[in-house]
């Protein structure tokens, strides 16, 4: 590849640009978190909470639905409490939960923790019982690419 | 010259601007497309750039600034009309379908363009360039991102700070 060095420097040593960069990635939980690994520079500024800010706005149309920061405190996935308390202990604090839509336009929830990625559905059953099942566990590393 | 448009009440011929690329190659467009740039905008309604005189583009070269044109003057009329409300699904098509092809080019091409889009401030070339560059980014993984850029390889230094980065963040939401 000849992109000269010095351009390149140019382009990605300005966070005007950067930014304008890392806010058109597409709303997938696994962008931003592998956005920030990419340098130092780059996990400064997605793990900005200005960025952050922008990056749900610019995408406030899309298919992420919600992003809440105080889980525990959401009635709305009362439902979900025991699960999720249970899920997140055994991990650590630095877990988040996402609420997605799947790609059947079904209600999707994603739990992001250091190690794995969780995704459940919400599942409504024969019965009319609603509740949350777990379709698939990544480890964070595989998704990565890191390893 | 261009194709004509139907626009009502514009007689006679459009005003012309220069625009000069810091190689000294002259460009002369329509003042309507070059005023896509915000940069040259207040230049252009002051009445600069017409005649001998010309504006002096000193961070673009020729081989871009005649790329950004393409850009301009595909996009000027559309832009005239405020966003063109009234622009059918066909112009629109055909603006997307020229977006697409505009983009499909080498990357050190892409770079000097987005720099370019960024200095001259041309809002729709910016956003443009910037979602070619999260495309050629998307569903990658940190590594192949680099690669895909052009960085070099991390030092191991700055492999462990990654690595320490993970394990201590997980992922880049709290």
């Amino acid at each position: 590849m000849s992109i000269p060095a010095a351009a390149l420097a140019a382009l990605m040593d300005n966070d005007d640009l950067l930014s304008e960069f890392l806010l058109r990635l597409p709303p997938q939980p696994s962008s931003l978190p592998r956005a920030s690994l990419v340098c130092n520079h780059w996990h400064r500024l997605v793990t900005d909470p200005g960025f952050r800010r922008r990056f749900r706005a610019h995408h406030r149309n899309s298919p992420l639905i919600g992003v809440f920061e105080d889980r525990m405190d959401y009635p709305f996935f009362s439902h979900s409490l025991v699960v999720s308390e249970r899920l997140l202990s055994a991990d650590n604090p630095n877990s988040s939960s996402h609420i997605v839509r799947t790609e059947d336009s079904g209600l999707g929830w994603v739990i992001l923790s250091p190690k794995n990625l969780q995704m459940w559905e919400w599942k409504v059953c024969s019965e009319g019982v609603a509740r949350w099942v777990l379709r698939k566990t990544e480890k964070m590393y595989k998704i990565l690419g890191m390893m | 010259m261009a194709a004509p448009e139907s626009g009502d009440g514009n007689n006679g011929a459009a005003r012309m601007v220069t625009l000069i690329s810091s190689d000294n190659t002259r460009f002369e467009v329509e003042a309507a497309a070059a005023s896509l740039s915000q940069t040259l905008q207040l230049t252009i309604l002051d009445g600069g750039g017409g005649g001998g005189d010309g504006i002096p583009l000193p961070n673009v070269d020729s081989a871009t600034l005649s790329k950004v044109l393409e850009y301009c003057i595909k996009h000027a009329p559309a832009a005239a009309n405020g966003g063109a409300p009234n622009a059918t699904a066909v112009d629109r098509a055909e603006l997307e379908r020229f977006d697409n092809e505009f983009v499909n080019i080498d990357q050190s091409v892409l770079y000097s363009l987005i720099m370019a889009a960024h200095n001259l401030e041309i809002e729709g070339l910016q956003s443009l360039v910037a979602k070619k560059v999260a495309d050629m980014i998307k569903g990658k993984s940190p590594m192949e991102i680099r690669r895909t850029l052009g960085f070099p390889d991390p030092t191991p230094e700055e492999q462990a700070e990654m690595n320490a980065h993970m394990l201590e963040y997980g992922w880049a939401y709290e």
